[in-house]
């Protein structure tokens, strides 16, 4: 009879880990001795019973697939995981906020001035918001232009104050009636009340109410019309005819403009009106030689 | 080898000779060959021409006929145009011209280019325009002149000149009657004009250049340009009625000493006069004058030594202040009076002599020189 088998190798047969010659042996071996036989069946045993004892250890899932699932189980509850994260966050802050606002009140000296220079600038800055909302100009249909008063037309009768449509040049309407409406509170309060009774919008609507001197309006339709003929074929132009017209119209508008608030910024003074008027003729005058040649450039 | 150089030499002598000979194929008039027409014409006859381009000079002569000629043009003619009477002498004519190089013809088209000379009665009127070109008119009794940025001159018409431009200089002188000059870029040039009778006038106007008039004896004078400035010299006519309006234009008189006028000025509050000639001002304030308030110091001119005289101020709130100046000889050179219309006046009457002339200065921005020629 041959020696016993040792432990290790009983166990690594009945866990099935032999093979080839060794297996055959120990199966040999284990025919032929009861000593041996015995040991297998007390290892046999001892292995049922540890099987039975770990057997819920062993039915669940590996320790891979446990860490797989609770990765994904990570990944989709993230949401939920910033949420309770910024949760916190917010907590802080606030918690950081309310401190923050109790040491406020906590007055030092320092403190103290620098609340009453902060309340200063505060009062002047909503008087100055008031003071400006007051004395802008109401705007209708995108035309800045301030309202005037009906009673402000009536006392200028004439040409200017008639119900049709004006035209008029944006530059020398639109800058001393917005100092007019400046100057005069009480006029931009009226000017208020009528715009808030006027049918929003039309620009012919608010072109009727644009500040215009009695004659006036005569010289901007004239100007319009000539203006118009002029820019028909304008492209056509000479060169040079064309920077002399440019170079002109320029000192002609400088002219009206400044002639124009003159006359707006004085209304009871006629030499002011003349001065205006004069400029417009010379308007009139420089647009119709250009008219003229243009003429005479298309016909030849 | 003689042989060879002496072909090679040949040839090149050829080679040019073969070029020259070929120019006369391609233009049937030699350049510079004049083309001239004449006509039969009226003594007062009317002639009108048009271009494209090109300067035109005009004479007067003795003759009763027109003379067109050019060395511009292929063809020249003078088309009667006075109806269908045209027995006699022409009346009415105008002046076709055919270009060279293109067989068109100017059929009151105005697309001809080219110099033309007209030779015209002395008592005719003429009607000249051009796009681009000089026009010079000398001893004519009537001009009609246009031109858009050729210079315009004119001398010795007789009966009446008007000229337009617009980047134009205009230059009249020597003349008589009605005379109306304008342009707009340009300059304005007046000199030896007077009146053949009281309706005679003299105009005119400009945006940007200057106007000059040199012995203008119209009696009825209207000048008005915006940017500027405006000289007159010389004598005023008796009861003549002067207007000069600017906008931001100086007005410059230069008058005789003798001259005798009424000055009728309105000027913007800051607006500076200033007179060799002892006037008589009255000032009217547009609005009333606080007594209490003292008086702007009066502008100083260089040639002052010790300051100007002040004017007196107003005693009591009126809406006409009437204020005396006298020349102050001890304080200004040469009899000079140099004074500045106070803050709130707007209008200027002064008078002078007696006042026989009126002379009305508006003016936006612009100051008023009178001086002594």
């Amino acid at each position: 009879m041959s020696e016993c088998v040792g432990e290790e190798i009983l166990q690594s047969y009945l866990d099935g880990e032999l093979a080839g010659g060794n297996l055959q042996s120990v199966s040999a071996h284990l025919a032929s001795c009861l000593t041996c036989s015995v040991v297998v069946r007390e290892l046999e045993q001892e292995n049922k019973l540890v099987a039975a004892a770990l057997s819920p250890e062993f039915e669940a899932s590996v320790p891979g697939k446990r860490l797989r699932h609770r990765i994904d189980a990570a990944i989709a509850g993230a949401g939920q995981f910033r949420q309770v994260s910024s949760g916190a966050v917010e907590t802080s802050v606030a918690v950081g906020l309310r401190g923050w606002l109790g040491s406020l009140f906590d007055f030092t000296p320092q403190r103290a001035f620098g609340y009453a220079g902060l309340l200063a600038v505060l009062t002047f800055a909503v008087i100055f918001a008031v003071v400006q909302r007051r004395n802008t100009p109401i705007t209708l249909g995108g035309n800045d232009v301030a309202l005037v008063d009906k009673g402000t037309e009536r006392r200028a009768p004439g040409p200017g104050s008639d119900s049709t449509a004006a035209v008029v040049p944006p530059a020398p309407v639109k800058a001393p009636v917005q100092k007019m409406a400046r100057g005069t509170g009480s006029t931009s309060s009226r000017s208020r009340n009528v715009a808030t009774r006027l049918p929003s919008g039309t620009s012919a609507t608010v072109a009727n109410h644009v500040r215009l001197l009695p004659g006036e309006r005569t010289y901007l339709q004239t100007i319009a019309d000539l203006d118009s003929t002029i820019k028909l074929d304008k492209g056509q132009m000479k060169p040079a005819l064309q920077a002399e017209y440019e170079r002109n119209l320029a000192f002609v508008d400088r002219a009206l403009a400044a002639a124009r608030t003159a006359a707006k910024s004085n209304p009871n003074d006629p030499d002011a009106a003349q001065f205006m008027f004069s400029a417009y003729q010379s308007k009139v005058d420089l647009l119709n030689t250009v008219a003229d040649a243009r003429v005479y450039d298309r016909q030849h | 080898m003689k042989s060879k150089i002496t072909l090679t030499i040949f040839l090149l002598l050829l080679q040019p000779a073969g070029v020259i000979a070929r120019v006369p194929d391609r233009k049937d008039k030699m350049p510079g060959q004049q083309i001239e027409r004449t006509v039969a014409a009226d003594s007062a006859v009317t002639v009108s021409l048009c271009l494209m381009s090109g300067s035109v000079t005009v004479h007067g002569w003795d003759r009763n006929e027109v003379l067109a000629r050019s060395s511009h043009v292929n063809q020249i003619e003078l088309k009667r145009v006075d109806g269908p009477n045209q027995s006699g002498p022409a009346r009415k004519l105008t002046v076709l011209l055919e270009d060279k190089g293109e067989d068109r013809r100017g059929e009151d088209d105005c697309q001809a280019f080219g110099d033309v000379e007209l030779m015209i009665p002395r008592g005719a009127s003429v009607y000249v325009q051009t796009g681009d070109g000089a026009i010079n008119v000398f001893e004519v009794a009537a001009v009609y002149a246009r031109s858009q940025s050729g210079d315009i001159e004119v001398e010795k018409a007789s009966r009446s000149v008007e000229a337009a431009g617009f980047s134009s200089d205009i230059a009249v002188k020597d003349s008589t009657g009605r005379v109306s000059l304008k342009s707009v870029g340009g300059s304005v040039t007046a000199s030896g004009l007077s009146a053949n009778d009281a309706a005679d006038s003299f105009e005119a106007s400009t945006i940007s250049g200057e106007i000059k008039l040199d012995a203008v004896a119209h009696s009825l004078v209207n000048v008005r340009t915006v940017n500027g400035n405006v000289h007159l010299a010389g004598p005023l006519a008796r009861a003549g009625q002067y207007t000069f309006n600017t906008t931001r234009g100086d007005v410059t008189l230069s008058l005789p000493s003798d001259a005798s006028f009424q000055l009728n000025a309105r000027l913007s509050k800051e607006a500076e006069i200033t007179s060799d000639f002892p006037l008589t001002p009255k000032t009217e304030a547009t609005t009333a004058i606080a007594p209490a308030k003292p008086l702007p110091p009066p502008v100083a001119l260089p040639k002052t030594e010790t300051g100007p005289t002040r004017p007196a101020a107003p005693t009591h709130q009126s809406a006409s202040v009437v204020i005396t100046v006298e020349p102050d000889v001890t304080i200004v050179k040469d009899s000079a009076l140099v004074f500045k219309a106070i803050y709130t006046s707007r209008r200027v009457t002064a008078i002078h002599s007696t006042g026989d002339a009126m002379i009305n200065v508006v003016s936006f921005s612009g100051s008023l020189r009178l001086q002594k020629n």
